[in-house]
């Protein structure tokens, strides 16, 4: 009972909000207010200035009147309810369309348009400025896609030419039986600096939103046995504990590759940052996954500043993108809309690393 | 094998055909993408190397085109080009492996000859059972067995030691088998692969006491031909 209440009011609530439904429907109360007016009006004209010159005919004329007006009144109530409701239906469907497109441009379909034709009225010139705006937009998309694949080659072949001539020199030291050590720890630089380029490359791409297009159902429960199966060796190979554990199943809409690369991310940085014999937890729990570590934690302090980019806080260790690690945890979050948290673990020491999907009106969560 | 290398990069495409040569193949090296079209449609190639960016005719557009003509000869994108969507794309134009600049020659050299005998190979993917030496991996019931006596191997060792055994005799390197056994087209800079071999290693050879999988220094790891 109270659940039909409650779904009458949401549904009045969501048709009240439809401008064009409620403009039409207005209009055509009005009309049907007027005309009762206009009929009331002659009703006590007729009566109080006829009757008093000629009671027999003001009477005839009054029933006249009533009957007149009776049947005028429900056709025209009745009519002016159906062009109301037909023409605002009309009128709403234009604007849902447009409603639409923006929202399928939102997730990433830069090629949604809401093809009003041009020269007709105010809601289709909306139409064809937005349609306008969205060719502008989509052209400066392909441009800067052009750039970023210019920008990746740029920045690649050098590198590639420099890794190229240092295998070069390898084989030229080796064949004069010389040590190679050296050329080869070089060869290892390069391929980090490569590993670097990657990461940045990788974090403006996800940042451009470019692969929300390619959104889809993501079990975050089948997620985190996947990913489990294949870091859970890693970090036991590395003296550490690794355990999952998993609760109520949930699905999102996303990029499943781009959280895998999050969770492996995250798991890597637990494994960077505590000593041996610690455990590592990755948890799923309807919308929420988190890595949790025992170790020695991150003071709330820095805890904002370690998803910024440039951040590392142990600048003794110079691994190559490590910095740029929880940076793009931080991005692929954003582009899932789910919020990023660093508390500490609640069993105790160490850091526990949260993503939250369900945020409330994001609308592109599912629960499973 | 009889290689082109589609590469307008002064310095990397002789270096290529150079490395190419000296592995005992033939290459013949084009800057762009018009003559790369003619030549992959009126000669009979093995395998095609193609830049993506080059001029005239870019990479993905000479593909597609060399595609449109009924051309199968297997081809490998290597390219600057590395988020999944060039990935995608490129796939789609019908490329058959995809590589990122920049590469270690080793690494070009493995992908090259895994796609040079692909041709031959389709037949196998109709075997049930892949036997090497005493070793015995029945694909439809999941059971590895070795000189009779079954090994407990969990999905991605099994999926691993089959990949190994359908490329005998073929390098496969550490990247080659991140894309095709866990479908990770980045660095996951932690020991995935090595760690998931070493794993494969204490249940199929350290019982037995030999060496099947066998690791090429600097470039990947091998099942030999018996």
């Amino acid at each position: 009972m109270g659940r039909a209440m409650l779904s009458i009011k949401n549904n009045l609530s969501t048709f009240w909000r439809r401008t064009a439904l409620r403009q039409a429907l207005a209009l055509a109360v009005a009309i049907v207010a007027i005309l009762a007016l206009v009929w009331m009006a002659t009703y006590f004209l007729v009566r109080t200035e006829l009757r008093s010159v000629h009671p027999e005919s003001a009477e005839e004329a009054l029933e006249i009147i009533n009957g007149a007006f009776r049947f005028a009144f429900v056709a025209i109530a009745a009519a002016a309810i159906a062009i109301g409701v037909f023409l605002g239906g009309r009128a709403q469907r234009r604007v849902n369309r447009i409603s639409s497109t923006l929202s399928k441009v939102a997730q990433g379909d830069l090629a949604a348009r809401t093809e009003a034709p041009p020269g007709g009225d105010d809601l289709d010139y909306v139409g064809t400025r937005i349609d306008a705006t969205l060719n502008e937009l989509q052209r400066v998309v392909l441009r800067m896609r052009d750039l970023s694949a210019n920008v990746a080659h740029d920045l690649r072949t050098p590198v590639a030419r420099l890794r190229a001539n240092l295998e070069d020199a390898v084989v030229a030291v080796e064949k004069e039986h010389g040590n190679s050590g050296e050329i080869r720890a070089a060869i290892e630089k390069t391929d980090q600096l490569a590993a670097v380029i990657d990461a940045i490359m990788r974090i403006a791409h996800v940042e451009s939103g470019a692969r929300k297009a390619a959104f889809a159902p993501v079990d975050l429960i089948e997620l985190a046995q996947a990913v489990a199966d294949t870091f859970a060796p890693v970090v036991e190979d590395s003296g550490r504990h690794f355990k999952i554990s998993t609760g109520n199943p949930g699905t999102v809409i996303g990029d499943r590759d781009l959280l895998v690369q999050l969770l492996a991310n995250l798991i890597q940085n637990a494994i960077r940052h505590t000593p041996p014999d610690s455990t590592v937890r990755l948890s799923v729990d309807g919308l929420s996954v988190s890595v949790c570590d025992d170790g020695p934690g991150v003071p709330e302090s820095e805890r904002e500043r370690i998803l910024e980019p440039t951040y590392r806080m142990d600048k003794s260790r110079n691994t190559a993108g490590a910095g740029l690690g929880l940076a793009l945890v931080a991005a692929v979050a954003e582009l899932h809309e789910a919020r990023l948290t660093l508390d500490d673990n609640p069993a105790g020491r160490g850091l526990c690393v949260r993503l939250m999907f369900d945020i409330p009106g994001s609308g592109h969560t599912l629960t499973g | 094998m009889h290689i082109l290398v589609l590469e307008d990069d002064a310095a990397l495409g002789p270096w290529i055909v150079k490395g190419l040569t000296e592995a005992g193949h033939i290459a013949d090296l084009l800057s762009d993408g018009r003559q790369a079209l003619v030549a992959a449609t009126t000669r009979d190639y093995d395998v095609l190397i193609l830049d993506r960016m080059t001029p005239e005719l870019d990479g993905l557009s000479t593909l597609k085109a060399i595609r449109a003509a009924r051309i199968s000869t297997p081809a490998l994108f290597l390219t600057a080009m590395a988020e999944v969507e060039d990935r995608v794309e490129g796939f789609e134009a019908g490329c058959d492996d995809y590589l990122v600049k920049p590469f270690a020659f080793s690494e070009l050299l493995a992908r090259v000859g895994a796609l040079g005998r692909r041709r031959g190979v389709d037949a196998q993917h109709e075997e049930t059972k892949l036997s090497h030496g005493d070793l015995e991996l029945d694909l439809i019931s999941r059971v590895c067995k070795r000189r009779g006596q079954a090994i407990d191997l969990n999905p991605k060792e099994f999926q691993l030691l089959e990949t190994f055994l359908r490329n005998r005799g073929r390098i496969l390197t550490r990247t080659m088998l991140l894309e095709r056994i866990w479908q990770m087209n980045f660095d996951p800079t932690t020991s995935v692969v090595e760690t998931h071999i070493s794993r494969l290693r204490a249940k199929i050879e350290k019982p037995f006491g030999d060496q099947l999988i066998r690791t090429v220094r600097g470039a990947g790891y091998v099942v030999d031909k018996e």
